[in-house]
């Protein structure tokens, strides 16, 4: 089964590539509209953005009301890896 | 829809030099609240991108559109890092009403008036239009991120070597 740090490192390495983040930025703490300045339509594109780093479908269940920070983003998927690989 | 770098307040006025037909701006909501300003935008038509929800966008962006203007943008929303990463919202907007992107370059207008400073020194500047593409030239679900990719390397590219020579 897929690490947290592992989770951690390919999440941070699709939003550096996609969205121009560099490591300073992507602290866990790090709010994903405060901080990283992600707008609305940059919110739907980093699902798709995971989607296709992860392989799998983040839409279903991803409620952006409660990813305020990235840690909440690393919890999401690695819940959604634990249910996978049930 | 055009779609430039920012790195200064001049560049809004550089963009006139291009003859582009009855622009309308969307712009970020703080510049409705100056005096005088604020009349001037309202009166053309500007739209604030942070207080205007996006299917409203898409309707105000297809009348502009229908009535022959052209739409202006600044990708990266602020003077504050001239590097800063152009955001897909334009290019989304481009997609969605199937509109050709003209990226521009504006190069020297930093030198002229960086922000945050009210000093106008001398300065040359160069503009440039590239030719007009579509997003749909950009496959896939992310083709709207990866053209405001494209454009933002291929305008900066540009101003990397104007500002150097």
């Amino acid at each position: 089964m897929i690490t947290r740090e592992e989770i951690i490192k390919r999440t941070n390495d699709a939003l550096k590539k996609e969205f121009e983040f560099t490591d300073a930025q992507l602290t866990p703490t790090a709010q994903l509209r405060d901080d990283l300045c992600l707008d609305s339509l940059d919110a739907v594109d980093m699902v798709v953005v995971l989607e296709q780093q992860f392989g799998v479908t983040l839409r279903q269940g991803y409620d952006l009301r409660t990813m305020i920070t990235l840690n909440d983003l690393y919890d999401f998927i690695e819940k959604l890896a634990r249910t996978h690989n049930k | 829809m055009v779609v430039a770098n920012h790195a200064s307040a001049l560049d809004l006025y550089t963009i006139s030099a291009f003859g582009f037909n009855d622009i309308v701006y969307i712009t970020k909501g703080w510049v409705f609240r100056l005096p005088f300003f604020r009349y001037v935008m309202n009166g053309a038509g500007y739209v604030d991108a942070e207080k205007t929800p996006p299917t409203e966008m898409l309707d105000i962006c297809k009348q502009a559109v229908q009535k022959g203007c052209d739409i202006v943008l600044f990708p990266q929303g602020s003077r504050k890092d001239p590097r800063a990463r152009f955001k897909s919202g334009a290019f989304y907007l481009a997609e969605q009403l199937n509109l050709p992107v003209v990226p521009v370059a504006i190069a020297g207008t930093q030198k002229m008036l960086s922000a945050g400073s009210f000093w106008i020194k001398p300065a040359k500047i160069v503009l440039k239009a590239f030719p007009a593409k579509y997003v749909k030239d950009y496959p896939g679900e992310l083709g709207h991120l990866h053209m405001a990719q494209d454009v933002k390397k291929q305008i900066m590219d540009f101003v990397d070597k104007e500002e150097v020579a």
